[in-house]
This record gives structure tokens, C-alpha cells and sequence, in this order.
């Protein structure tokens, strides 16, 4: 039963997302990254946009979908991701800071759309693709 | 869900209940129909349950017209989420002291 109960829990919380929501938050999340290569201004208006673009996608397929009204995900479930994530961001921050190597952000792009396509193959095999 | 009390509650005690219960805990609202596609129940037997549940004080409805379709919501409680966070304890202890 408490088996079932988790399943229940899991059917509301992580619903099938769409394959191209990840092709779309892995483009996003390594424009972030190469946005860090642009003068200030514009680098700052393409991390705005592509945050909203992100929200949004995510406001629409997972938190309040149809029938759902803000789905409630666990921190620890997404504790790791988000670990990477930051971390790998936080990473190119401190090495753009502190030598010339500007490259960084071409790896950390690389990086971080890498992991968010493994975790939406992993959501996926353990949850479904919507279509 | 680890913070509240074990205490057994006969009221969602029934595999159906718990189960609504359990859907409702993952999120603020949850449609109907969302919950009669998940647990294949009748329109009938979920509006039962449900009734049970509301009278308990443990979920509350709202209607709302979107797309010219009247949708019903349910939502959990202050008082059903510890009731089912509280049950979800008491039958983890069950298995628990099973297994011991």
C-alpha cells in the first residue's frame, strides 16, 4: 500500500513531460552559459528572456498543468540537478573571474544542457514522455 | 511527511480514500477528473469518497468554468494533510515493526 501511495503521489508531482520540453530547457540553460560571453547588457536581457522562456515551460508542462494546480516537487528529488547545475555555473563564474580563459563558458554550456538532457532521459524512463 | 505524529484515521483508512488523499498531498488543487483517470473509479463512487472526505473536514471542492466546461478542484485540508501524513506514519511503523 505505501508502495501504491508513493505511485499515487508520483502520478501528480511528476507528470510525462514532452522529449522536446528537455531539447528546449537544455538550449535555454547553455544559452545562459554563452550569454556570459556578451557585453553586459545584452548578455543580461538574453538570461532574462531565456529565464522567463524557462519558467514558463516549466509553469505550463509541470506545475500547473491541466487538471494540476501547482504540483508540489520534493527539494531532495531535485537537490542534485540543481547541485550541477549552479555548481558548474558558479564554477565558470570563478574561472572567468580569475583568469582569461573565456572559454569556460563554451564548457560550462556544453556541461550544463549535458545534464539537463540526462535527467530528462532519466525523468522520462522512470515517468514517461507526454507524446 | 516525517514530522507528524503516527496516528491511524479510519476515515481515510479505505484504499480508495488513502489514495485520493495521496494524489491531493503532491500538489495544491487537483481536478476530478484528473483523480477518476488515475484510480479508474466511476463518476459515482469518487463523488462517495470525496463526499466522505469533505464531511471530515479533511478536503475542500471548488468549482470553476474554463473553456466553457465546469471543472471541480479538490484540495487537502490543513487537517487532511496531517491526517494522511499522520496515517502514512503509523502504517510505515506497521511495517516496520513487521519486519522487525
Amino acid at each position: 500500500m505505501l508502495a501504491q501511495l508513493a505511485r499515487d503521489e508520483d502520478a501528480v508531482r511528476y507528470p510525462p513531460i514532452p522529449r522536446w520540453f528537455y531539447v528546449v530547457q537544455a538550449s535555454a540553460v547553455a544559452g545562459i552559459s554563452l550569454a556570459q560571453l556578451l557585453p553586459d547588457a545584452a548578455g543580461s536581457a538574453l538570461v532574462l528572456g531565456l529565464a522567463v522562456v524557462m519558467g514558463l515551460l516549466g509553469h505550463r508542462y509541470w506545475l500547473n498543468r491541466d487538471g494540476v494546480s501547482w504540483a508540489s516537487a520534493k527539494f531532495s528529488d531535485m537537490a542534485g540537478f540543481l547541485a550541477l547545475l549552479l555548481g558548474a555555473l558558479a564554477v565558470g563564474w570563478l574561472v572567468d573571474e580569475t583568469t582569461d580563459a573565456w572559454w569556460i563558458w563554451i564548457v560550462t554550456a556544453v556541461f550544463t544542457a549535458g545534464v539537463v538532457l540526462v535527467t530528462g532521459y532519466r525523468y522520462g524512463r522512470e515517468f514517461g514522455h507526454d507524446g | 511527511m516525517t514530522a507528524e505524529a503516527p496516528a491511524f484515521d479510519e476515515v481515510i483508512h479505505a484504499p480508495q480514500r488513502l489514495r485520493i488523499c495521496a494524489m491531493l498531498s503532491a500538489a495544491q488543487k487537483v481536478e476530478f477528473a484528473v483523480l477518476q483517470d488515475e484510480l479508474a473509479l466511476s463518476k459515482s463512487a469518487l463523488s462517495k469518497h470525496l463526499s466522505q472526505l469533505v464531511d471530515s473536514g479533511y478536503v475542500t471542492q471548488e468549482r470553476s468554468v474554463r473553456d466553457a466546461r465546469s471543472r471541480l478542484w479538490l484540495s487537502l485540508t490543513a487537517e487532511g494533510r496531517r491526517a494522511y501524513r499522520g496515517h502514512v506514519r503509523a502504517l510505515q511503523e506497521i511495517v516496520a515493526a513487521e519486519i522487525g
